[in-house]
């Protein structure tokens, strides 16, 4: 009876099956297990990241690891677009490091900047309200130096909302929140627009009054 | 003891468990306006959120001096005082009952205690509320968007600074 150290192999050439398997689990694993440790150790890096960012901080231990179990390390060199203005909505971004600047298209080809964010200084989120809308992008945010962030894809967040995740639903609450705040501060200032325009003398204010309030909720 | 109006084909709470459903129950309040009655009056509290299950409500605001600017008619289903819910408790512009209305009242200080305690249930509603304010969002920023266009491609005179304009309403901006 043929030991495990001499079996027939297919070529016909007796060779010791046991220690072919075993080198090739040795192989197998050892790589496996190297690449395990590098995963563990980037989500624990990211997930740790994550922790000292405000946006997150109201998430358990476990529901960070959930995230991050559908999350990916991103990197963007100067110049490549994070969120494309015009494109689907994408991702959720935490930009750890480096800075971007945030711009819209207005007619006649030309842009108008709207923001710098340094997120050397703090952690910043973008693209949350991709998460929760079905609209289009409506600004550009590109990198100007090389930023390092966390990508969570909609798709992951939404199939989170299908299984009924908790970690899912009070990120929509933080998200709810703070685009609920953003509409109030921009409704007083749409009303503080509508009055200035009618300080210049403004013909168009009636046609003007009823674009900028057709949204209003209360 | 009045009539608690159905829960079923509200979008707000087609997510929720029945379970869910009785958890929210437990906070929520029939409630009935004349056609004519304020339900919040601006810069009053707005301390209750309705879900509108029947009826129509009117919304105005007052935007230039002694003029009342009429914002939307709104038809059940609805949702209103949710910018209540997530902001602070004033209320941004009156409404008033245009025909008898309908309503469940969602106390606020009861919600957000319960999102405080992390209630699946109410995190859920919240869900929805925010899928609706990314919308509308998407949609002021695009008006806001064509209004400055406009008004700096017809800006010839040099008494209009459409730049400040502009400034201050993109300084808000959600992407």
């Amino acid at each position: 009876m043929p030991t495990n150290r001499n079996v027939l192999c297919e070529d016909g050439t007796l060779e010791s099956r046991k220690r072919m398997e075993d080198a090739f689990r040795g192989i197998g694993f050892g790589h496996i297990i190297r690449e395990a440790h590098k995963l563990h150790r980037g989500m624990r890096m990211t997930e740790e990241k994550l922790h000292r960012v405000r946006f997150f901080e109201f998430l358990t231990d476990e529901e960070r690891s959930e995230f991050m179990e559908g999350a990916e390390s991103a990197t963007f060199e100067p110049g490549v677009e994070i969120i494309s203005e015009g494109e689907e909505p994408s991702s959720l971004f935490v930009l750890m490091s480096g800075r971007v600047e945030v711009r819209k298209r207005l007619s006649g080809g030309r842009d108008r900047l709207l923001a710098k964010i340094d997120a050397d200084r703090e952690a910043t989120v973008v693209g949350e309200r991709g998460l929760l809308g079905t609209n289009q992008a409506s600004a550009t945010v590109r990198a100007t130096s090389r930023v390092e962030g966390i990508r969570i894809p909609r798709e992951t967040f939404r199939r989170m909302i299908s299984d009924g995740r908790p970690a899912a639903f009070k990120l929509s609450y933080r998200i709810a929140r703070t685009l609920a705040m953003r509409l109030t501060r921009l409704d007083e200032e749409i009303v503080e627009a509508i009055r200035d325009l009618e300080r210049r003398g403004e013909t168009d204010l009636e046609a003007f009054q009823d674009r900028l309030i057709t949204e209003w909720t209360i | 003891m009045p009539r608690t109006p159905s829960l079923d084909g509200i979008p707000l709470f087609e997510r929720l468990s029945p379970d869910e459903r009785d958890e929210l129950a437990e906070i929520m309040a029939p409630a009935t306006f004349a056609a004519g009655t304020s339900i919040y009056r601006e810069n009053g509290p707005e301390e209750t959120l309705f879900v509108i299950t029947s009826g129509t409500v009117e919304v105005h605001k007052k935007i230039l001096p002694g003029r009342r600017h009429h914002l939307a008619t709104i038809q059940a289903p609805a949702v209103i005082g949710e910018m209540g819910l997530l902001t602070e408790p004033r209320a941004a512009a009156s409404v008033t009952a245009r025909t008898t209305v309908e309503a469940h009242g969602i106390d606020r200080d009861q919600l957000l205690e319960m999102l405080d305690e992390d209630s699946l249930a109410a995190c859920k509603v919240v869900y929805e509320i925010g899928r609706t304010l990314a919308e509308r969002m998407a949609r002021t920023d695009e008006s806001i968007s064509s209004i400055i266009g406009h008004l700096e491609r017809r800006n010839a005179r040099p008494d209009q600074d459409p730049d400040i304009f502009g400034d201050r309403l993109l300084s808000e901006w959600g992407f």
